[in-house]
């Protein structure tokens, strides 16, 4: 469940001092960046971070959550926001030179809305009406999945965005070219070529001997990248690392289940496996997001759990333990937990089954609206429905219905991990960071330093 | 999401067959999120058994149950500032407590303390009569001040007997924590350099700054509590106006000066300097981003800029800045300076200040206060006012600082100051201060 691609946001720390020794001028057009992931894609629109490069939405939210244009200029709701208006942007271009109609984008609207709106077009204005009122639209227009594409004369997706896709090797590569009529101006690099599938222990050499510009980093090797003079791309913690129950005996006992949550260690997981990266905690959505993730509580109650494993049948209290076998982190975190949970009298099984009574997971942030992560969370954990509506902020509901996900302890919330990447010594960032709030890739400001 | 085009020949109909491996048509996929049932229907679909200002409570510490104080929903009010925040808090915190509380407050905001304090004095201030312990007594509160990537956030974890509550609301920083006048910011005033030749702009760079002048740039490096040049590249003969503009960028180890008519690049260490003449426009505001055209052979920009998603054409101005609430603020050619929306339309004239402001984005208040220049000519000491924007209305903010002759430009620096160039009226040698904006609550 780990997603791929370099992802991540904002808070940069630049630690090398290779920036300094290096001659750095204006923004320079020209060169190729290269990046390298662990995931492997069997399409294009399987590259989830690729995406924001190649397909562009109407609205974008901005770092503070605001809503910005896009592909739409502007756009007003009546009083009651069910109806609202969009003006697009004019001259944009698919990447086929067709240009983006009212038509192509009223389509693709009624597409993501289905039956719940009605979508008309008047000229460059698209008109979205709904019986209901649609509080949470602009949110739900600027994620990944309102991207507006088409599929090209020779049957591939073309998108709007900076850059345009030459190439795919499923499962290998994509080679993406800077769209030189880009709304918003052609990129500085000519071109991203990405190689998919590559460990990170690759990765990382990659980037020490110079074939690599943009690599991803798992939490425990920051430090070694550090200490070798690399620039690290940091993120706020946007991926939830936790433990699911499914159905099962053991599963099924509510006693077990919280003396397992009470059982983990999270501080000396963090401090030594993780390295300190990333924060412990007892809630979905992360504290940079609700402003309240501190009040489920994260910390060790092993004499607690304990006393509930007494509660608990013998025959209950052996359960797997089912981890990703991709991704390389998550067996030495299961193995610790289950050592963990052995100290309190529950025997785990780690297994790399996909499927098991208990899985450790990954799960991320997608969206700044509370609301609709908790919703995607729970769908993916299998919890149910979400009391809450799309673009709701008020941390009371919110805090409402994440605590009832999350009685019962079907879901046992375990860290919150920034994305990291390792970024080489030719790459320069010009006015905006590399990485969106919620980790797309903003390549399209990035520069590359002139070969000696 | 599915894409037609109408008129497109061979195109109808695109992404009608989902991709098969995944359910989802090919661009639903991009996102590499879990499915989610679809949002839409559910969108206004509040659920009627969580009224507006409803509480959580938690019983016997696990347990969960949702109180339903309020079967009617009533609007919530905005809650303002620290002190409002203690008011709301002490108003959910309906039926008091029957005797001493155990009450510990803790601040993981970037609230000042002050603010921490001021929510403190008003929370006792309205549980008056309730005696507040440290530990020990029968019933607790427990508040803490947080926040979240939009809003503050207070969170009340409440036990009174066998009944443990939660309450959660969040509160905006608003220009009520901040209070005109002198003692709710601060401006300091220090002299970076003083030299014969015009400064147009300085940029900070790491711990270092870089000047540009008409004719060079400087690097300078702080030695001694004074500021010391370490190194400079000539610029080369500039067709300047007579009283040139310049703007200074500095990013990733690199530098572009905008100096009326030309655009100088270069490292910033080891430093050079390589100019062309340009008519480009300049960033006049980095983030978010507004850029504008100087108007040739003059002192001001032709009024052609371009903000985040929107380009138009103002009426020509000295300078401009980030308002409130993603608005712009123009000093035009006339005196006035005006305040326009996000779309760049102009909104109201706010004042009659000088022919250069700069926004600063402390964290005094909701957005970024605003520096400004007095009217006068050069002939005249100039002074730096500071004001904060609130529903169209420039309000002080702070004392002016006196300034020893014309400010002859004035831009931002970074998220807490600004520079200040001035041609000192006694030495006749143009001066640059930096200011530095701080919250003194």
């Amino acid at each position: 469940m780990r997603p791929i691609g370099c992802r991540y946001l904002a808070v940069i720390s630049v630690l090398a001092a290779l920036a300094t020794a290096l001659a750095a001028t204006r923004p320079r057009y020209g060169g190729v960046l290269r990046v390298e992931m662990r995931e492997r894609a069997a399409s294009i629109d399987g590259v989830a971070r690729i995406g924001s490069l190649v397909f562009e939405r109407l609205v974008r939210i901005d770092h503070d959550g605001h809503p910005q244009p896009a592909l739409a200029v502007s756009w007003q709701a009546d009083a009651e926001q069910t109806r609202w208006e969009f003006r697009l942007r004019p001259g944009v271009k698919f990447h086929d030179g067709y240009p983006l109609t009212g038509a192509t984008a009223g389509g693709a609207l009624q597409r993501l809305l289905g039956s719940g709106a009605t979508v008309g077009v008047a000229g460059d204005v698209v008109v979205v009406k709904s019986d209901r009122a649609m509080p949470g639209l602009l949110t739900e227009l600027s994620r990944p999945s309102a991207s507006i594409a088409a599929r090209g004369p020779d049957g591939q997706l073309v998108g709007t965005g900076p850059f345009r896709v030459t190439r795919f090797d499923a499962d290998r590569h994509v080679s993406l070219a800077a769209f030189d009529e880009h709304w918003n101006g052609r990129p500085f690099v000519d071109g991203v070529e990405i190689e998919m599938g590559r460990s990170t222990r690759d990765q990382f050499v990659d980037l020490q001997v110079g074939k690599a510009d943009l690599i991803e980093l798992a939490p425990n090797e920051m430090r070694a990248a550090a200490d070798r003079g690399a620039r690290i791309w940091t993120s706020a913690p946007v991926e939830l690392l936790a433990l699911v129950f499914g159905p099962g005996r053991g599963a099924d006992n509510a006693r077990l289940r919280e003396a397992l949550a009470l059982s983990i260690d999270r501080a000396a997981i963090h401090n030594v496996l993780l390295q300190r990266q990333g924060v412990a905690t007892g809630a979905l959505l992360p504290q940079w997001l609700s402003g309240y993730a501190f009040l489920f509580p994260a910390s060790m109650d092993l004499p607690r759990a304990r006393q509930l494993v007494a509660e608990v049948p013998p025959g209950d209290r052996t359960l797997p333990l089912a981890y990703d076998p991709t991704d390389a982190q998550a067996r030495i975190l299961a193995e610790r937990i289950a050592v963990n949970a052995r100290d309190a009298g529950i025997n785990l099984q780690v297994t790399n089954q996909a499927r098991g009574e208990l899985r450790l997971v990954r799960a991320r942030v997608n969206s700044l609206d509370g609301a609709l992560v908790l919703a995607e969370m729970a769908a993916a954990f299998g919890l149910g429905q979400v009391r809450v509506p799309a673009g709701q902020t008020r941390p009371d509901l919110l805090y409402s219905a994440e605590r009832g996900l999350l009685d019962g302890h079907r879901v046992v919330p375990l860290f919150h991990l920034p994305d990291t990447c390792g970024v080489g010594s030719r790459v320069r960032l010009w006015q905006r960071p590399g990485l969106g709030r919620l980790g797309s890739l903003q390549l399209a400001d990035l520069w590359i330093e002139a070969s000696p | 999401m599915r894409v037609f085009r109408r008129g497109v020949s061979g195109r109808e109909g695109l992404f009608g067959r989902p991709a098969a491996s995944y359910g989802r048509t090919p661009v639903e996929f991009l996102q590499s999120g879990p499915r989610v049932p679809r949002r839409f229907p559910s969108l206004t679909a509040e659920p009627a058994f969580l009224p507006r200002g409803i509480f959580v409570a938690v019983t016997g510490w696990r347990l969960v149950v949702y109180l339903l104080p309020l079967l009617v929903a009533p609007s919530l009010p905005a809650v303002e500032g620290p002190a409002d925040a203690a008011r709301e808090l002490a108003r959910r915190l309906a039926g008091g407590f029957r005797g001493p509380i155990s009450f510990t407050l803790r601040n993981l905001s970037d609230l000042a303390p002050g603010e921490v304090a001021e929510f403190r004095r008003a929370l006792e201030n309205e549980l008056r009569g309730t005696a507040l312990v440290e530990a020990g007594a029968a019933d607790e509160l427990h508040v803490t001040l947080s926040q979240n990537f939009a809003t503050y956030v207070v969170a009340a974890e409440v036990k009174r007997g066998e009944e443990r509550q939660v309450i959660l609301f969040a509160f905006k920083r608003v220009a009520g924590t901040i209070r005109a006048g002198p003692s709710a910011v601060t401006v300091d005033k220090s002299l970076i350099a003083s030299l014969a030749d015009p400064i147009l702009d300085v940029a900070r760079v790491d711990a270092d700054l870089l000047l540009l002048q008409t004719s060079r740039i400087t690097r300078y490096a702080a030695a001694n509590g004074h500021w010391e040049a370490r190194e400079s590249a000539p610029l080369g003969p500039l067709a300047l106006p007579r009283d040139p503009r310049g703007r200074l960028m500095v990013q990733s180890g690199a530098y572009l000066a905008y100096v009326s008519g030309s655009i100088c690049s270069g490292a910033v260490q080891p430093l050079d300097a390589r100019c062309r003449d340009a008519d480009e426009a300049w960033p006049l505001v980095r983030e978010p981003a507004l850029r504008a055209y100087p108007a040739r052979g003059r002192n001001y920009f032709d009024g052609r800029v371009s903000a985040p998603g929107v380009s138009k054409t103002v009426p020509p101005f000295y300078t401009a800045a980030h308002g409130p609430s993603d608005q712009w603020i123009f000093a035009r050619l006339d005196g006035r300076v005006w305040l326009h929306d996000a779309s760049l339309e102009p909104v109201a004239a706010i004042g009659a200040w000088g022919s250069d402001i700069a926004g600063v984005a402390t964290r005094c208040g909701p957005g970024s206060l605003l520096l400004s220049t007095r009217p006068g000519d050069g002939t005249e000491k100039d002074s730096i006012r500071v004001y904060q924007v609130v529903d169209r209305q420039a309000v002080e903010a702070a004392s002016a600082v006196e300034m020893p002759g014309p400010v002859v430009a004035l831009w931002t620096v970074d998220e807490s100051s600004a520079v200040a160039v001035v041609r000192d009226l006694g030495s006749g040698e143009y001066a640059a201060y930096r200011l530095s904006i701080s919250c003194s609550h």
